[in-house]
């Protein structure tokens, strides 16, 4: 370094410059690689073709077309060869996620390889799927791409045989999205797995209904108090009441009262108050009351949804 | 050995304490030449970090001589110096285990090799024991300061991952995220509404919100929300951090930093420096030595020099005779000072050497503790072990001390550690206390500054958990002393976009070569 901090540093318009640079050497190597493979379709051996995509597609996931090429290539060759190819095929989009974790490509790749595997099934392939899907998740709680992977990963996992294994199967999920929640309130894909997961534990297992609807009622209870502004614990709650507990099951004491209670501490909150509206019609109590807070709703606290709202009374 | 050593300078800094640090690399990144000594032969003055060699040859002090040198002239007055180490009075270091090994033999047999204190000594550098433990907010005056100069680049953080709080006569994990409340059972549906509610106003409103609050005690103000003591201790004690007697306006906008610091670079608003605090000190001389300043430890400073007839300062004397100008400024930490004899605020700090957490946990932690109640003033802990690389595995080094300074404090140390105790249950007792370390750390920040033109007197720590009243009083002399707007360490280029010209060519400004240069 020279004197007293006179030192020359690249101006902005020189570091721009040099970018650009970069960028059009990029973009041309790109493009020629590019015309190589599509020029090469057809006529090229399926190991070359594979090789050439998997150097492009690591820096540039998304191009469609070249996934289309690889999934050709793998078609044509013959069959020993193939289950080992479309097992290193699942570690290649690996290192494509790695560019993009919400690459529709990869993931759609990733399934296609489990779907061509489907006879040679193998449950630990499966599992170290479900590995990867958690890690994936730990970066990024919200990635739809990888709940709706995990979701078709345990379909496909859930065992086939005795029907005795499937209710600790789905209690252990059930566990895994509890964790989430408590990470996130907002997570709202875990809050829809969770009904989906629900749905099958119960329909599996209709003897621990009310337990298990107990515990549920409670947990989102915990939630709309914790963060009443959420809006994803708010649709859990009225699924949970209105698509599984049902009417009859609704308790004025056990139900409604808490979210009364809750009203009163936070007023003019458009979810309670919707819940609250809804709760009482089904209840056929406190008519008054009811059409009141939706004229409220409708008029000044959501008017974006008047209608809605106008509606219900 | 001061021969070769230049003679002019723009500015000379004493003391390698954090404020002094910070100013002189301020003023070497805007071009001016400077000198920075210090008198000790390690960084940081009253903020080192020490091995457990160190510490002990730290506790030993050596008296300084007087040394007497003449004027020049009739013009010159010469200012002598104080020794800075007197600013840490009544040290004391006890340990509780035996020297050697062969004390040990007459002892009862135990179930494990009990510790001795040579077997210590032997991983005396896997020690950095700090005189002023500090903690950083994510959201703070330092990280921001680091960040935005990019003196970041030299030091490494961890984020201090355990926050715990007094609750029920133990040791309990603070909730202050929503998703600690969710997960929390114990605390009702309707206080955990309440709870959020204050914690959602402290993060969003303004201070200007609160109007006529803005004076009440914080107390009061969260009383009126409706929260019942318990939640009022958490929020004063656990994420204020202040007194029962600070106002609402205090208390909201240490609330709102905190909050503000959870979630930038993890799920905790602290970070802590790996290898201690010292390594900040050393980060700030860098960034001094690598704009050119020019870095002197163990130099033997005599004294001041003055101008009598102007009352400005001109420079320092060594205890050889060489006298060294500065044109513009010496900055210099107070501890130099002789005044500060008078002065009577003390802070007094515990350092416990431990070999147990004083709560259990599955993984490395680095634990915050504020004990505080009505009527007291906050007390601050903070333990470290292997994780932040300040103590060999196994082994723990318990910081505690008080947030404000105190007049004539007698000495609390056992009241303290007692206090601690009862919280810690059978996990961890005294037994687990294998060494004692304890000084009075003289306050310096209440000092009035210097009647003397042209030179700045810097202070030295005080019991806040924080290092924002030292950046700003670098910041504020920075530009008491240059006044015409300039910058205050700005951002350091990134070593890509340097550009180094080759000597030879010197004529042709358009070939340059670039290289690449570790700062």
């Amino acid at each position: 370094m020279s004197v007293h901090g006179q030192v020359k540093v690249r101006t902005s318009a020189e570091q721009k410059a040099a970018r650009e640079r970069e960028r059009a050497e990029k973009l041309h190597l790109y493009l020629s690689e590019y015309e190589n493979i599509l020029t090469n379709r057809q006529t090229a051996d399926p190991l070359v073709l594979l090789k050439s995509t998997e150097n492009v597609l690591s820096e540039h996931p998304d191009c469609f077309t070249l996934w289309n090429v690889r999934r050709e290539a793998l078609l044509k060759i013959e069959h020993e060869q193939e289950k080992d190819l479309l097992e290193k095929e699942l570690s290649v989009t690996q290192r494509c996620l790695q560019s993009n974790p919400k690459s529709y490509s990869c993931w759609y790749q990733r399934q296609w390889c489990l779907k061509q595997l489907r006879e040679k099934f193998n449950v630990n392939l499966y599992k170290n799927e479900l590995g990867l899907c958690k890690k994936y998740l730990e970066l990024d709680e919200r990635n739809f791409h990888c709940w709706a992977y995990r979701y078709y990963l345990l379909e496909q996992l859930c065992p086939p045989t005795s029907s005795s294994d499937l209710e600790p199967f789905f209690d252990q999920e059930l566990e895994f999205l509890h964790a989430t929640i408590g990470r996130n309130l907002s997570n709202y894909s875990a809050w829809h797995y969770r009904s989906k997961y629900l749905d099958k534990l119960l329909d599996h297992c209709p003897t621990r209904r009310s337990a298990v609807l107990s515990l549920e009622w409670e947990l989102v209870l915990n939630a709309v108090y914790t963060d009443c502004w959420d809006q994803a614990a708010w649709f859990y709650l009225r699924w949970l009441l209105f698509k599984q507990l049902g009417s009859e099951a609704i308790s004025e004491d056990k139900h409604i009262k808490p979210l009364e209670e809750l009203d009163e501490v936070e007023p003019r909150n458009r979810w309670c108050m919707l819940a609250l509206c809804q709760l009482w019609k089904e209840k056929k109590v406190r008519d008054e009351k009811r059409k009141c807070y939706l004229e409220q709703l409708a008029n000044e606290i959501d008017c974006d949804r008047a209608q809605f709202y106008r509606d219900q009374i | 050995m001061l021969e070769g050593l230049p003679r002019e300078y723009d500015v000379i800094v004493v003391g390698t304490g954090m404020v002094e640090s910070i100013l002189g690399a301020a003023c070497a990144r805007i071009g001016k030449s400077v000198l920075h000594i210090d008198v000790n032969d390690y960084y940081g003055s009253e903020w080192a970090s020490f091995s457990l060699d160190a510490l002990m040859e730290w506790t030993q002090k050596q008296e300084t001589a007087e040394i007497n040198i003449d004027p020049h002239d009739e013009h010159e007055k010469i200012v002598p110096i104080s020794n800075p180490k007197d600013v840490c009075r009544n040290v004391q270091l006890k340990w509780n285990i035996p020297e050697t090994k062969e004390e040990t033999e007459t002892m009862e047999e135990n179930a494990s090799k009990p510790m001795t204190l040579d077997v210590l000594k032997k991983q005396s550098r896997k020690f950095n024991i700090d005189l002023t433990p500090k903690l950083y907010y994510a959201s703070g005056g330092l990280i921001d300061l680091l960040v935005q100069s990019n003196v970041a680049k030299y030091c490494e953080f961890k984020l201090v991952s355990r926050l715990l709080l007094e609750r029920n006569g133990q040791l309990e994990n603070v909730p202050s995220s929503r998703a600690d409340i969710f997960n929390s059972n114990d605390i009702s549906l309707i206080d955990k509404r309440l709870l959020m509610k204050v914690i959602m106003n402290c993060s969003s409103m303004s201070i200007d919100d609160l109007n006529e609050d803005q004076n009440l005690p914080f107390v009061e103000y969260l009383k009126k929300q409706k929260l019942n003591d318990k939640l009022c201790h958490l929020i004063l004690n656990s994420i204020s951090m202040v007194d029962y007697t600070a106002t609402t306006k205090d208390g909201f906008i240490k609330a709102k930093r905190y909050l503000d610091s959870i979630g930038r670079y993890g799920n905790s608003p602290f970070l802590f420096p790996l290898y201690g605090n010292g390594e900040m000190t050393q980060a700030f001389c860098r960034l001094c030595a690598v704009f050119g300043g020019i870095q002197f430890l163990r130099f033997p400073l005599a004294a001041f020099t003055l101008n009598s007839s102007t009352n400005q300062c001109t420079g320092i004397i060594a205890t050889t005779g060489e006298r060294f100008h500065a044109k513009d400024a010496v900055i210099c930490n107070h501890a130099y000072m002789k005044s500060i004899s008078e002065s009577q605020n003390t802070i007094h700090r515990i350092v416990l050497l431990t070999n147990q957490s004083i709560k259990a946990s599955e993984k490395e932690e680095i634990t915050y503790l504020r004990l505080s109640s009505p009527d007291e003033t906050g007390i601050h802990v903070i333990e470290v072990g292997y994780g932040p690389g300040c103590a060999p595995d196994g082994l723990f080094l318990l910081y505690l001390f008080p947030e404000k300074s105190q007049t004539h404090a007698g000495d609390n140390t056992d009241k303290i550690i007692e206090r601690l105790l009862k919280l810690t249950g059978d996990h961890f007792t005294r037994t687990n206390i294998l060494g004692q370390f304890t000084f009075d750390q003289i306050e310096t920040i209440s000092l009035p500054p210097s009647s003397i033109d042209k030179l700045f007197l810097t202070h030295g720590p005080d019991g806040t958990i924080d290092h924002d009243a030292a950046v700003n009083t670098a910041r504020n002399l920075f530009h008491e002393i240059y006044s015409n707007g300039e910058e205050f360490l700005a951002r350091a280029p990134d070593p890509e976009d340097i550009v180094i010209e080759d000597p030879s060519n010197t004529d042709d400004t358009s070939t340059t070569k670039t290289e690449n240069e570790t700062l």
